[in-house]
């Protein structure tokens, strides 16, 4: 992990299984921010609820950028919002991911031809997983979540390459 | 004499002039007055007739005109009323209803934001729901929206 590579860069059993456990502990304690625009922000409420449930594997909400992990963008993003979710994911502390819930976040949804809508929010910020869906069931955003957790299991570090060079 | 009957004398024998027409055909009754004495007719219909509720304002670009369109209702007398009021596109601009209801502030902001309707005496207009920096009035039938804002290009 970035923290302890610089300190013990030669060491290989430290190093190797800092990272492991440094991943290990990321993946099963993502703790998301609670940002929701429209309708995918209900059904994200409702995974985070009883029935679906997204503590269960460790994922809290958070109100603020700053103690997040994650950030779903849940809900249509207009080019007015977009501004602020360049600001609040730049407030996320690394390392960080996005998941891009719903038609409208992956690629503009039902309102890709209005002259007020983004048509993606990875044309802002940089996206791990799509989940598809107007709006993605709750197993549905839980699989994107899992498929995310597969994700940062399989990065050899967790800060990744591009962003460490910036 | 029903309500609705002692409106529209009461409008008529006032504003004979400025009231170009009157529709009972549709399912609402549309007056259509000039675009100076809108807001005195607007006015009238609040004080002498209990119109105290403007449910809504809003514009419709006909191409070749602006239409404002006024939505009102008396709740003692349960009579909804619509009042329609041409504007020139070269020259679009009106009274403000803010003085008669205030709920008009919004609804103004609304239609200056997307149309481009100034409205004279306004205490606030300026737009509500597109970014403060945004180009245009999107609502217009010949708008075209900027290439791109603050960077991202805007795709239609």
């Amino acid at each position: 992990m970035g923290l302890l590579e610089n300190r013990l860069p030669e060491h290989p059993i430290l190093t190797k299984m800092d990272s492991l456990t440094l991943r290990w502990g990321l993946r099963s304690s993502l703790w998301y921010m609670l940002f929701a625009t429209a309708c995918c922000g209900i059904e994200l409420m409702q995974t985070g609820m009883s029935r679906y449930d997204l503590d269960r594997f460790g994922m809290l909400p958070r109100a603020t950028p700053r103690q997040s992990d994650l950030m779903i963008v849940a809900g249509t993003i207009t080019y007015k919002m977009a501004l602020r979710v360049r600001r609040l994911y730049e407030q996320m502390p690394e390392p960080k991911y996005v998941i891009s819930m719903g038609s409208c976040a992956n690629s503009g949804g039902g309102f890709i031809h209005s002259y007020s809508v983004l048509n993606g929010i990875d044309k802002v910020i940089p996206v791990d997983v799509y989940v598809p869906g107007c709006p993605p069931r709750p197993e549905a955003l839980i699989e994107g979540c899992l498929k995310l957790m597969e994700k940062i299991k399989g990065q050899p570090r967790l800060i990744k390459a591009e962003e460490a060079s910036r | 004499m029903t309500f609705l009957e002692r409106v529209l004398e009461r409008i008529t024998e006032r504003f004979s002039e400025d009231l170009v027409a009157v529709d009972r055909g549709g399912q609402l009754p549309v007056l259509l007055v000039t675009r100076e004495r809108a807001v005195d007719v607007l006015s009238l219909l609040r004080r002498e007739f209990d119109f105290e509720s403007l449910m809504s304002e809003t514009a419709a670009d006909k191409t070749d005109r602006i239409v404002m369109i006024y939505h009102i209702y008396s709740t003692p007398n349960r009579q909804k009323l619509v009042l329609k009021a041409d504007l020139p596109r070269e020259n679009p601009e009106i009274g403000t209803a803010e003085g008669v209801w205030r709920a008009a502030n919004w609804y103004e902001r609304e239609i200056y934001d997307l149309f481009g309707v100034t409205f004279i005496g306004h205490s606030d207009l300026h737009r509500i729901l597109n970014p403060p920096d945004w180009e245009g009035h999107p609502l217009l039938k010949d708008y075209q929206p900027a290439e791109e804002y603050h960077g991202m290009e805007i795709e239609r």
